[in-house]
């Protein structure tokens, strides 16, 4: 962790694919949320910009990505319940958390 | 004495003498197998003798029932069957599904097996215990669905028929068998041991019903799993469907493209499922007993102005897409329908175009080999073409059908370096450089590079960061994937209703011991799991399996990911025989991968072999 503010905002893009991209006609979404996040503070500001994702990827709560989806920063690591540190320009991809194919 | 969840007994058909004899099979040994993938292999040992040529008639072509088949459960409508490969030599097995898997299961057998050969080309039609043998000259060189109708047309609608097209006839290493208008027992080259055996096609139909021993109970599971099944567990299943892999397999720079030496395709997008939901997706269709609907049908429209309707899943994409260079969604849809009605395995199909158009790019191939066809990366228009040659062995199809591992052998060169399969069996799109645990899999796989006989990647795609990931044993990981797998192809569970089961194993056992009255804790089943791996194993040992065969191709360590500057994204040879040493340690295999008698007695695999 660096010594900057976490409640410092940064803006970050995310990228969604399947269905939330489908919803909401969008493959990036540029949000400001602060440095240090979980995934929470993304679904959140999702939910109030895009109702409609509310039940198909993000819980009734509104506040809470469904089992169904996943989060991946930068396409490099997975991001838990934790919390974690951003960086401006960071990418945040929201997918289908079921990998199998046939 | 009422047979729950079994009927305790199977047919063997001897296609040469035309020779029928119902076989018992032992009570204890059911228990220890549970069915599908476990009873056709147990019978493969059976019955295959050791060192066949799997195209020589004394090579047993198998039909698997299970518990689960005829309860209504959802996905639980398939079957398994088994074979010795012609394009590995070792155990070849591989699963379908839908009205074919009840037939089969209402004949009044657990299992069917097909030994010999026909003179010529032949409909097998099995009506409980009556077995009969019909020419069906007619029918050759016809595609599946027209086998399919012409056989129905003959016979009546309540047969179900699984049919070969023209590659299964033609011998081609990885034909399929099809059934219920396009579903596919894909891999391995079942479709080629039917072809050996000049049966066009096998009619089935039934009366014989097994019983519940707990209704009530199987009635309560079977409307929990219904409503659990339209929930979020199956969500990308039942909306786009599998090919919705490929917008995010290409973000994570782990989607294979231009034969393995990109993990990332350029001109993804008109492909992607995102897209053609809304340019070329027409419906979706439903397996018997399935709520889910996975299966997503695509229409294409030709050059000629006619349209094309086929099924699309993610594998079918990644290797008649991106692994050759094609991002035209017409030509994908109207490949994907030549393969389905020629009989082709879609993987190893685009993954031996792959290798040839590598060849081609390299000089390897000329065309003077080519019969004039440029085979280079993104030729699309010699695709349909090129796929019908190589199901009818003609020209460079010849070649081509033999597979990538006997294609390089063949053309030498240093070609086998650019081959990209295991044991003979081609890759599927899971880049194995940056999916660690998945690379051991495919490794290790009793059936080749196979992304069907474990779930590994989940661990990649994990919730753990990578340095996380990077600590965990994936050893241990690879063999309880592995062991789940089984079992759940041995009950038989669809793979794609797995993240319904809150506790897979608890609720399986009890799905179990609810169908067939037989008391299965839990541990048990896993222990079943394990058993079945242990027997796939011991087969392949049996037919010659080399501890150098548990590996992966060379590029894979020789080249790194061209995508991605992160080092820990590549992969070594070290690297991958630390895990598989870790992977036989979990086993409790010798450090060469061998079976030691103490733990084949461990597991009663002893009583298994000697009934």
């Amino acid at each position: 962790m660096t010594n900057t503010n976490p409640k410092e905002l940064v803006e970050i893009t995310i990228e969604l694919f399947g269905q939330a991209q489908l919803i909401t006609n969008q493959k990036e979404i540029k949000l400001k949320i602060p440095r240090i996040a979980n995934v929470n503070d993304i679904a959140k500001p999702l939910a109030d910009t895009y109702s409609d994702l509310v039940g198909p990827v993000i819980k009734q709560s509104g506040a809470e990505l469904q089992s169904s989806y996943i989060a991946n920063l930068n396409g490099v690591s997975f991001l838990s319940e934790n919390s974690f540190e951003l960086q401006d320009g960071d990418h945040i991809l929201i997918f289908s958390s079921q990998a199998g194919g046939q | 004495m009422s047979n729950f969840g079994y009927h305790n007994k199977a047919l063997h058909i001897n296609l040469s003498n035309e020779h029928t004899e119902e076989v018992d099979i032992d009570n204890k040994v059911l228990e220890l197998i549970i069915g599908g993938t476990g009873l056709a292999t147990y019978l493969l040992h059976k019955y295959c003798p050791p060192g066949t040529n799997p195209l020589e008639p004394s090579n047993p072509l198998i039909f698997a029932s299970s518990p689960l088949v005829g309860t209504r459960l959802t996905t639980s409508s398939k079957f398994a069957i088994a074979t010795k490969s012609p394009l590995t030599g070792l155990i070849g097995d591989s699963l379908s599904s839908s009205y074919m898997a009840l037939a089969l299961k209402k004949t009044g057998y657990d299992a069917i097996i097909i030994t010999g050969k026909r003179q010529s080309t032949t409909l097998l039609t099995i009506e409980n215990s009556s077995v009969k043998f019909i020419d069906a000259k007619h029918l050759s060189s016809k595609t599946t669905s027209q086998t399919e109708s012409q056989v129905k047309n003959l016979v009546g609608n309540q047969f179900s028929v699984c049919s070969i097209g023209v590659a299964g006839e033609n011998l081609v290493r990885f034909a399929s068998i099809a059934n219920d208008g396009g579903r596919q027992a894909g891999r391995t080259g079942v479709g080629a041991v039917m072809g050996s055996k000049n049966l066009k096609a096998i009619a089935i139909h039934g009366t014989n019903k097994t019983s519940i021993y707990d209704k009530s109970s199987i009635n309560r599971i079977r409307e929990n799993l219904h409503k659990k099944s339209l929930g979020p567990a199956t969500e990308k299943y039942r909306t786009l469907g599998t090919i919705s892999n490929l917008s995010v397999f290409n973000r994570l720079n782990v989607l294979p493209s231009y034969n393995f030496q990109q993990t990332k395709f350029a001109n993804i997008e008109p492909i992607t499922a995102e897209t053609t939901e809304m340019t070329h997706k027409s419906g979706s269709a439903h397996c018997a007993n399935c709520t889910i609907g996975c299966e997503k049908i695509f229409t294409s429209r030709t050059e000629s102005g006619s349209t094309i309707k086929s099924r699309l899943e993610y594998e079918t994409a990644y290797a008649l897409g991106p692994l050759i260079g094609i991002s035209n969604p017409d030509i994908l849809i109207e490949s994907s329908n030549i393969c389905d009605q020629l009989g082709l395995d879609t993987i190893s199909t685009g993954a031996t175009i792959a290798w040839a158009m590598e060849s081609y790019e390299k000089g390897v191939l000329t065309q003077t080999d080519t019969d004039g066809l440029e085979l280079y990366f993104g030729n699309e228009k010699i695709l349909p073409n090129l796929i019908q040659m190589i199901a009818e062995q003609k020209g460079i199809g010849r070649l081509l059908s033999e597979g990538s591992k006997r294609s390089s052998e063949q053309i030498g060169k240093s070609s086998d370096t650019w081959a990209m399969h295991v044991k003979g069996l081609e890759m599927p799109g899971y880049d194995p450089r940056k999916l660690k645990t998945m690379a051991l899999a495919l490794a290790v796989s009793t059936r080749g590079a196979c992304h069907n006989r474990s779930s590994a990647y989940e661990s990649d795609f994990s919730l753990l960061s990578n340095t996380e990931n990077n600590k965990l044993d994936k050893g241990v990981i690879t063999k309880k994937s592995e062991d789940y797998s089984a079992v759940m192809d041995s009950l038989i569970w669809c793979k794609f209703v797995r993240k319904v089961f809150d506790d897979f194993y608890e609720e399986s056992s009890e799905v179990y011991s609810s169908i067939t009255g037989k008391e299965c804790s839990p541990k048990q089943l896993e222990e079943s799991g394990e058993r079945i791996n242990n027997l796939k194993k011991l087969f392949n040992i049996r037919e010659g399996w080399q501890t150098s065969d548990d590996t992966l191709p060379s590029r894979v360590f020789d080249s790194p990911n061209p995508n991605d500057s992160d080092e820990t994204h590549n992969l070594t040879r070290e690297e991958l025989n630390t895990m598989i040493s870790s992977y036989y340690h979990a086993r409790g295999w010798t450090q060469k991968g061998t079976i030691t008698k103490t733990k084949i007695q461990s597991l009663s695999l002893d009583y298994v072999l000697q009934k």
